[in-house]
């Protein structure tokens, strides 16, 4: 065998099994998610209601969220647990990690797409001071679903 | 250079094969396995900005929103944070990485050394020396058949590089690939230059474990690291053509 070919099996075989080994053990060994689930307790959140229908004003909440995740097409639906609204309803505003903002009033379900496995958004809620607070276990929460797919 | 190839693998040359391709596929393995789960936690430890206690509440017109062109500025900060930590925490299984590059680079070197050291040995023994030049030319190919484990310890990072943390400034992967590069140079011309000059196998392990394990968990993440493992590869290359220098006037 020609010693310049014995040099190329070498490096094309163990490059391949080389590349081959990082790409799989990279995809085993980080523990990416495809589905998250959080609630995010609203500080305070009766003390707030009280005060703000005494000075006619409105609650806002706004807040950061990062999670490493896998990379695709995702859904996020954004909402608020233990809290009953009437005719005004609570308006989430969400802004992703690319500039990009969806808006909407009640609970909210949007789309979007991820390049990176990370998953970074801002969420910024307002609730009017006419809703009602329904007890509840674990108190008044932002409950946040993540999917991909 | 042909015919030390030929001559000091006329026996080996399967084996020579094998043990390169199995070095490869340990050094992938093991920096796969070091990146990614150095990727994931740096991605938990830089970027915990989800409000676990609660999320601070205010009335309405109290505070001012920022622009949404804010958070995206903001998201390419936490991936510089997260390189920054990506870097150090790979860093910190040093002692995992060094003996595993030490090993694999043992691996691929002994079936060619093996038979070109014959013409090297013997302080000992007293047997002919082969010439210099041999030697250095040996050296040459040895730091060619290594070139693969160079590519193989770069794949992950690039992986880590290019999905993860795309878009960002990567001066902390760049200095992590270049530690990593002259860790490996370093165990090489150890290992070389101990297995060609003295033909111990047992001083070559010892003598490149010691060099890794007592220099790497002393070393911090930065450049200096890469100048200390520079300067003792080329001091080994140095003392190496010395001895040579001297064996060829015989002294």
């Amino acid at each position: 065998m020609k010693w310049w070919k014995l040099l190329t099996l070498i490096f094309v075989f163990s490059l391949t099994l080389s590349a081959l080994a990082a790409s799989f053990g990279m995809a085993y060994w980080s523990p990416l998610k495809g589905r998250m689930h959080a609630e995010i307790r609203l500080d305070n959140f009766e003390s707030l209601m009280k005060f703000g229908r005494a000075v006619d004003r409105n609650v806002t909440y706004s807040f950061d969220v990062f999670w490493p995740m896998k990379p695709g097409k995702t859904s996020l639906s954004v909402g608020l647990a233990g809290v009953a609204c009437g005719s005004e309803n609570y308006t989430v505003t969400v802004v992703t990690m690319n500039g990009r903002e969806f808006r909407g009033s009640g609970s909210q379900r949007f789309t979007f797409n991820r390049r990176d496995p990370f998953l970074y958004f801002h969420v910024h809620l307002v609730i009017p001071n006419s809703c009602r607070i329904v007890p509840r276990r674990n108190g008044q929460a932002v409950v946040i679903d993540a999917e991909v797919g | 250079m042909k015919a030390i190839l030929k001559n000091s693998l006329s026996d080996y040359l399967w084996v020579e094969v094998l043990a390169v391709v199995l070095a490869a596929v340990m050094i992938g393995s093991i920096t796969a396995y070091v990146a990614a789960d150095s990727i994931y936690k740096a991605s938990i430890i830089g970027g915990s900005i989800t409000p676990i206690l609660g999320a601070p509440g205010q009335l309405s017109g109290q505070g001012a929103e920022k622009a949404p062109s804010y958070y995206a500025h903001h998201y390419l900060a936490v991936k510089e944070r997260i390189t920054g930590i990506f870097g150090s925490l790979v860093w910190s299984n040093s002692g995992l990485i060094s003996s595993v590059l030490g090993i694999a680079v043992m691996v691929a070197l002994f079936p060619f050394v093996y038979r070109l050291r014959a013409s090297f040995v013997p302080l000992l023994f007293r047997e002919r020396s082969g010439p210099v030049g041999v030697g250095l030319k040996g050296l040459l190919l040895a730091l060619f058949f290594i070139l693969p484990l160079f590519l193989a310890l770069s794949f992950p990072l690039a992986f880590v590089a290019k999905n993860w943390l795309s878009g960002v400034s990567l001066s902390s992967v760049l200095l992590l690939n270049g530690i990593l590069w002259s860790l490996l140079l370093m165990l090489a011309i150890s290992i070389y230059s101990t297995y060609a000059l003295w033909g111990r196998l047992d001083l070559a392990v010892v003598f490149t474990l010691l060099l890794a394990f007592l220099l790497s968990g002393k070393l911090p993440f930065g450049w200096e690291t890469v100048w200390a493992y520079l300067g003792i590869s080329a001091g080994l290359t140095a003392g190496m053509v010395v001895a040579f220098q001297r064996r060829w006037m015989g002294v």
